[in-house]
């Protein structure tokens, strides 16, 4: 499965927000790696700190209240976390760049689309006004919003949702990023629009070798285009693998749990399975293990007695780039070992 | 929406609340009770000295005929003649204005001035030192009368340490004085709508786009925001800068100004009925003129505004 080198290596990476004197445990020590032509899809429900990793990734975490308590980011060889605003700035929307959810909000409603994209290889690629107008064009085209520049000179407002989704790609491509990260692209947009708005992420990676973390809630969404696939749950990557495994062979309870909560047009009629529980409260400081919160005691109890196998089967799979599989399982298990079994059947039992 | 179409719509709507405005003059002063005439007169004038200035004002005819011909003398752009001078109204008027115009230009120069900067920084630096200055200045700005800062100026910067003249304006320099106590009010005001369109814009989604694509502060503050945020502000300019045009009669009377305030008040207390219902349609119409300006600048700021 791993074709190249790691482009982004996340190591241990645990950030904390301060929220009126309480410290909220936004990511928990985190890793995750991530390789060129790979599409890597990061899937949590909502609070997970799908979107922290994301803003930790951008250096745009706000340095008032928020705090990188540990850990590292590699890209290539460059540690992002060592660098001053003017250096992250530098490699902000030129080596690692951003698609948003809600396209209508996050383009400027005063700028036309031309400009937008313009100033973007403007500022990073040192272009002249016509030099960038020309770029914007292409960019436009390619991601297929036609050439004759009738779209350069709309405004946001004037474009239909995809459209508006398809200028945002356009701008964060505009520099030819390492690793563009795409935060929930088709959650806004309808299902057709969702389909070409993947495809054309899809092409793009083929076409431009650049990394994708994809994130998203949708494990459907994630199927049909990542390679590899992280799941995360309350600031812990809790399963990393490749897509089929992953969808296949679950190892994780909450994985497992994750995967039956996708409706399946096979089996209409039958109920969905909800998850139990509440995401933890980032303010809490976990006593025991905190997917006991979430998981059904029997799958807990499941997941026990499976460990051995799993972790020895993450261990001897796991190459030596994704190091977070072997910690997230070693800690799975360390946390299944110390959580008393009242403690877990109590939780399961509240829930 | 093509702005010139926006132009030329805005134009008919403007031509129309002209329309409006000076037949609703025409009709308060002769429809309302009270015979024009008896009060120019006063009680003890004669029943022939009362038909002459009727007469005089055209009031002594049909009402119909009167409208029309009033409308008519509109056209030509025609005000009727003051009551006690006998001039055409619409050259003192028009006489008056350019002290009034750059007393309202450089009375909202001196607003923005000291609005937009400061508004930005307290935007910027949301509850820091800067913020707190800004927002006491502007709470100062607001609870000071201009007249009695207009007074402190005068004693200050005329009297004390003469660079200024005490009145009239053989120069530029004159216009300092006044300009600055009406700007002060104005800046006030601009500056709280700067801090809050400002924080507004600054909070939004566009903005973490936009560092999220590597632009310097500079340029998202500045550029990106800024002209997000300038539609309220323009806006409220372009009041203050109607409400100015319409002559700052307590400024014009501290610095002795012979600006359209002061003409107007003389016109009230002569009870010279031509010269203040040429005076209210003046008025109006540049209030109308300055609201058409704003809405095309508005247009030329925001796009969105063009499909409406």
């Amino acid at each position: 499965m791993k074709s190249a080198a790691p482009i982004i290596r996340i190591e241990n990476l645990a950030v904390e927000f301060a929220d009126a004197g309480a410290n909220v445990h936004a990511l928990r020590g985190i890793a995750l790696s991530l390789s060129a032509d790979e599409i890597h899809g990061l899937v949590g429900e909502s609070g997970s700190g799908k979107t922290v990793t994301a803003m930790a990734l951008m250096g745009l975490l706000p340095p008032s209240t928020s705090k990188i308590v540990s850990g590292s980011i590699q890209l290539k060889e460059e540690s992002l976390l060592s660098k001053t605003e003017e250096e992250l700035r530098a490699v902000r929307g030129s080596k690692i760049s951003m698609v948003f959810q809600e396209p209508a909000k996050f383009l400027n409603p005063a700028f036309t689309i031309g400009t937008q994209i313009a100033e973007t290889v403007r500022q990073h690629l040192g272009m002249g006004p016509a030099q960038a107008r020309a770029r914007a064009l292409e960019l436009l085209e390619l991601v297929g919003l036609g050439s004759d520049g009738r779209v350069a000179r709309a405004f946001p407002h004037e474009l239909s949702s995809g459209m508006k989704q398809r200028a945002m790609i356009a701008i964060a491509i505009s520099c030819e990023p390492e690793l563009l990260i795409a935060d929930e692209p088709t959650t806004s947009l309808d299902v057709t629009l969702q389909a070409q708005i993947l495809g054309l992420l899809k092409s793009i990676k083929a076409s431009r070798h650049m990394g994708m973390l994809f994130i998203s809630h949708d494990l459907s969404v994630v199927r049909e285009i990542a390679d590899r696939v992280s799941v995360i749950y309350a600031g812990t990557i809790v399963e990393s693998g490749p897509r089929e495994r992953i969808f296949a062979k679950p190892l994780h309870p909450y994985t497992a749990l994750l995967l039956r909560s996708i409706p399946d047009p096979r089996k209409k009629g039958t109920k969905l399975t909800a998850i139990q529980g509440q995401v933890l409260d980032p303010k809490e400081e976990p006593r025991g293990c905190v997917i006991l919160r979430v998981a059904p005691s029997r799958r807990i109890d499941a997941a026990s007695r499976n460990l051995s196998a799993l972790s020895a089967s993450l261990i001897t799979r796991a190459p030596a780039t994704s190091g977070g599989n072997r910690g997230s399982s070693d800690s799975l298990r360390k946390c299944l070992e110390n959580s008393p079994p009242a403690f877990a059947r109590g939780s399961s039992a509240r829930l | 929406m093509n702005i010139a179409v926006l132009i030329a719509k805005r134009l008919v709507r403007l031509i129309l609340t002209l329309f409006i405005i000076s037949t609703i003059i025409f009709f308060v002063i002769r429809v309302i009770p009270g015979d024009p005439a008896l009060i120019i007169g006063g009680v003890d004038a004669s029943a022939s000295d009362l038909q002459a200035i009727r007469a005089k004002l055209g009031t002594d005819r049909p009402l119909a005929a009167q409208y029309f011909e009033y409308l008519g003398s509109l056209i030509r752009l025609d005000l009727g003649r003051s009551m006690i001078s006998d001039e055409p109204v619409l050259p003192m008027i028009l006489q008056r204005f350019p002290l009034t115009l750059s007393l309202a230009v450089f009375g909202l120069l001196v607003g923005l001035v000291i609005a937009i900067p400061l508004g930005i920084l307290s935007a910027v630096k949301r509850w820091s030192a800067w913020d707190y200055l800004g927002l006491t200045l502007s709470q100062i700005g607001m609870a000071i009368p201009s007249f009695w800062l207009g007074i402190l100026l005068l004693l200050l910067f005329a009297v004390k340490f003469p660079i200024f003249p005490l009145f009239g304006v053989d120069s530029m320099l004159g216009l300092v004085l006044p300009a600055l106590s009406l700007g002060v009010a104005r800046a006030a005001i601009l500056l709280r709508h700067t801090r809050a369109s400002m924080s507004d814009e600054l909070a939004k989604e566009y903005v973490v786009a936009a560092r999220a694509k590597g632009m310097p502060d500079r340029v998202i503050r500045y550029r990106l925001a800024l002209k997000n945020a300038l539609l309220p502000i323009i806006t409220i300019a372009g009041i203050e800068f109607g409400y100015m045009l319409g002559g700052a009669i307590i400024i014009e009377q501290v610095f002795s100004l012979p600006g359209l305030g002061r003409l107007f008040l003389y016109a009230i207390y002569q009870r010279d009925f031509p010269l203040v219902q040429g005076g209210v349609l003046f008025i109006a119409t540049v209030f109308s003129l300055v609201n058409f300006a704003v809405d095309i600048l508005y247009a030329l700021v925001n796009p969105k505004i063009r499909l409406g």
